[in-house]
């Protein structure tokens, strides 16, 4: 590390607009860096006594740098208080920067670079426009990769309920992910670079059943993980961080099933709800993990007037805030419900975050990777839910 | 809250100005830049916004004078008022001192009032802020469309549309005049500094 470095933190707490003013009421003079999972050499924004005076961000340089930074949503930042020799290239104000960089953040003229890109899509099945995500995976870790194989565009790379363990990275295109449904197929979601096809599951049982389909949907390019190393790695877990990961799978198989039967109209009651007090409530800021010992947990967002329902979860899954994981589900985006029976025991946070700190990297990339997918098919699935019900009422009227 | 400048023994705060889309925000800054020239160090920053400008301006209110040795420099900010600028409201609105609603006169415009102080209280509560609280004041804007004979929402109306919760001074103006414009700021400075007085506990 640096010793120069004075401040440093999370982008996504501290915006790079927030930040130029603050750094700009402070009259600093130093070199400000943006550090992106997604980026492969860091953004650096040059300062003269609290005014950006040249930039860098990929091939970009100058102003275009820093409005192009302005879309680098999920990162940390460091400022380095040091002279440097950089051409002064930029002359508009502090301000007006701040000002023309989020409104072309807001305008989608600067591309938000994070986990998630979303794709406008006419749905073929509802003829309402809705976006699609892309989920893209942080940098590639090629010391995993054992071997490379390219599928065309249309081709099927795993089909849901046949056999497989193999578990691959995306290097290149985007690959749509699709459920069979009584009416089809249904889309989940698309991935891109960076993102893994097959589930952790495949570290316990080999030979498992795929839980869905996975197409190409551009040429793509993929690398084939060493599978040994990685259930290796697994195995050496402890017992309870293992349970977590297959929770994870499961609520994103969950997730998953939820799009299907939104998409298909199932109704699903929403028993052992009515009327009862959540377990945790949608927005607490509870900050406790808890396994369910007993009974069945239903997972439900609030939004516009709509609960939707986004999994059932049982016995042997977890609850509530994962420290180290943004699932977009409870505490803050959603709201669990217990059953009669229901009955749960409260795990350790700070031995599971130690034990995913010493993850390696690419253990760790799956896992936030099946995070962000979580996130993003529930997303999609609240999204066809407030569809379904809009084409409901329309109809009724 | 407002931001001290140790460095340059400063006392930041920011006013914004709020209100529907097209109500005269815009030009109520353009007219105090305007008049207020010797008053203003640098040079004003407008951010084209589909439909709408985003203004930003340094104004140093001088008959305020010191206080406790620190100059008082006032930012001036529009915000736009399309739904899809969310994250400059956000921008804009944080650390917000003093706030002045810009009111639409016209009879048309009545329900975009109500939604966008609607939308205010709802955006400052995101910071929890209390519209109840923050230093506020009123401008029932365009009050000069009358002579040309267009319909307007006469003053009694106005006020208890958008008044009669809040209970905050208000002025008519007519910001393509200038009338009312410089009354409304300085009323809106005044409330914002007895406010930060209150809050620092500098009693006087």
């Amino acid at each position: 590390m640096n010793n120069s470095i004075v401040l440093s933190g999370n982008i996504q707490f501290l915006k790079l607009g927030e930040l130029l003013q603050l750094l700009g009421a402070n009259g600093s003079t130093g070199i400000l860096r943006i550090i992106s999972n997604y980026s492969e050499i860091p953004g650096l924004i040059y300062i003269l006594k609290g005014n950006p005076v040249n930039a860098t961000a990929g091939e970009l340089t100058g102003l275009d740098a820093v409005y192009s930074l302005f879309g680098w949503v999920d990162g940390r930042f460091e400022f380095s208080n040091e002279t440097f020799d950089a051409k002064h290239n930029i002359k508009k104000s502090r301000m007006e920067i701040i000002l023309e960089g989020i409104r072309m953040l807001d305008n989608g003229v600067t591309d938000r670079i994070g986990p998630v890109t979303f794709v406008k899509d006419k749905s073929k099945t509802t003829g309402i426009e809705t976006t699609i995500p892309v989920i893209k995976g942080p940098l590639i870790d090629y010391t995993y990769v054992v071997d490379e194989e390219d599928y065309h565009d249309n081709e099927t790379i795993v089909m849901q309920g046949k056999h497989g363990a193999w578990v691959w990275i995306i290097l290149g295109g985007t690959v749509e992910i699709r459920k069979e449904s009584s009416k089809g197929q249904v889309s989940i979601c698309r991935i891109g670079a960076g993102s893994f096809i097959g589930s952790m599951a495949s570290f316990i049982i080999q030979g498992s059943v795929r839980n869905t389909t996975a197409v190409a949907i551009s040429d793509v390019q993929l690398g084939v993980l060493d599978l040994q190393r990685l259930s290796r790695e697994y195995a050496h877990l402890s017992s309870g961080f293992q349970e977590i990961v297959i929770s994870l799978d499961n609520r994103l198989n969950q997730g998953a099933i939820r799009i299907v039967d939104i998409e298909s109209k199932k109704t699903i009651p929403n028993d052992f709800m009515a009327g009862k007090e959540p377990f945790i409530k949608q927005g607490s800021s509870k900050s406790e993990i808890y396994k369910i010992e007993q009974g069945k947990a239903n997972i439900v967002r609030s939004e516009n007037n709509n609960s939707i329902l986004l999994g059932r979860l049982e016995e042997g899954d977890f609850i509530g805030n994962i420290p180290f994981l943004n699932i977009g589900h409870e505490p803050d985006s959603a709201a669990v419900y217990g059953s009669e029976d229901f009955d749960t025991v409260e795990i350790s946070i700070e031995e599971l975050q130690s034990e995913y700190n010493r993850l390696s990297p690419t253990l760790k990339n799956m896992i936030a990777n099946n995070a962000n997918l979580i996130s993003a098919t529930t997303t999609m699935a609240c999204e066809l839910f407030g569809v379904a019900k809009r084409k409901k009422t329309i109809k009724n009227k | 809250m407002a931001v001290f400048n140790i460095k340059k023994r400063e006392i930041e705060c920011k006013i914004v100005y709020y209100g529907p889309g097209r109500c005269g925000k815009t030009t109520n800054l353009e007219y105090i830049f305007k008049s207020h020239k010797k008053q203003i160090d640098g040079e004003m920053v407008s951010i084209n916004t589909e439909g709408d400008r985003t203004l930003f301006f340094d104004f140093l209110p001088l008959e305020l004078g010191k206080i406790k040795g620190c100059d008082v420099r006032v930012q001036l900010f529009t915000v736009p008022g399309q739904v899809q600028y969310s994250s400059t409201r956000k921008l804009v609105l944080k650390g917000v001192d003093g706030i002045v609603f810009v009111a639409d006169s016209m009879e048309v415009r009545r329900e975009k009032n109500m939604l966008s102080l609607k939308d205010l209280q709802h955006n400052l509560k995101e910071y929890n802020m209390n519209i109840f609280k923050i230093p506020l004041v009123l401008q029932y804007n365009k009050r000069d469309l009358a002579e040309e004979g267009i319909p307007i929402m006469s003053i009694e109306k106005m006020e208890k549309d958008l008044n009669r919760q809040i209970k905050v001074p208000s002025f008519p103006g007519s910001a393509v005049k200038g009338d009312g414009i410089g009354k409304s700021l300085q009323s809106c400075l005044q409330l914002t500094l007895q406010y930060l007085n209150k809050q620092l506990n500098w009693t006087k």
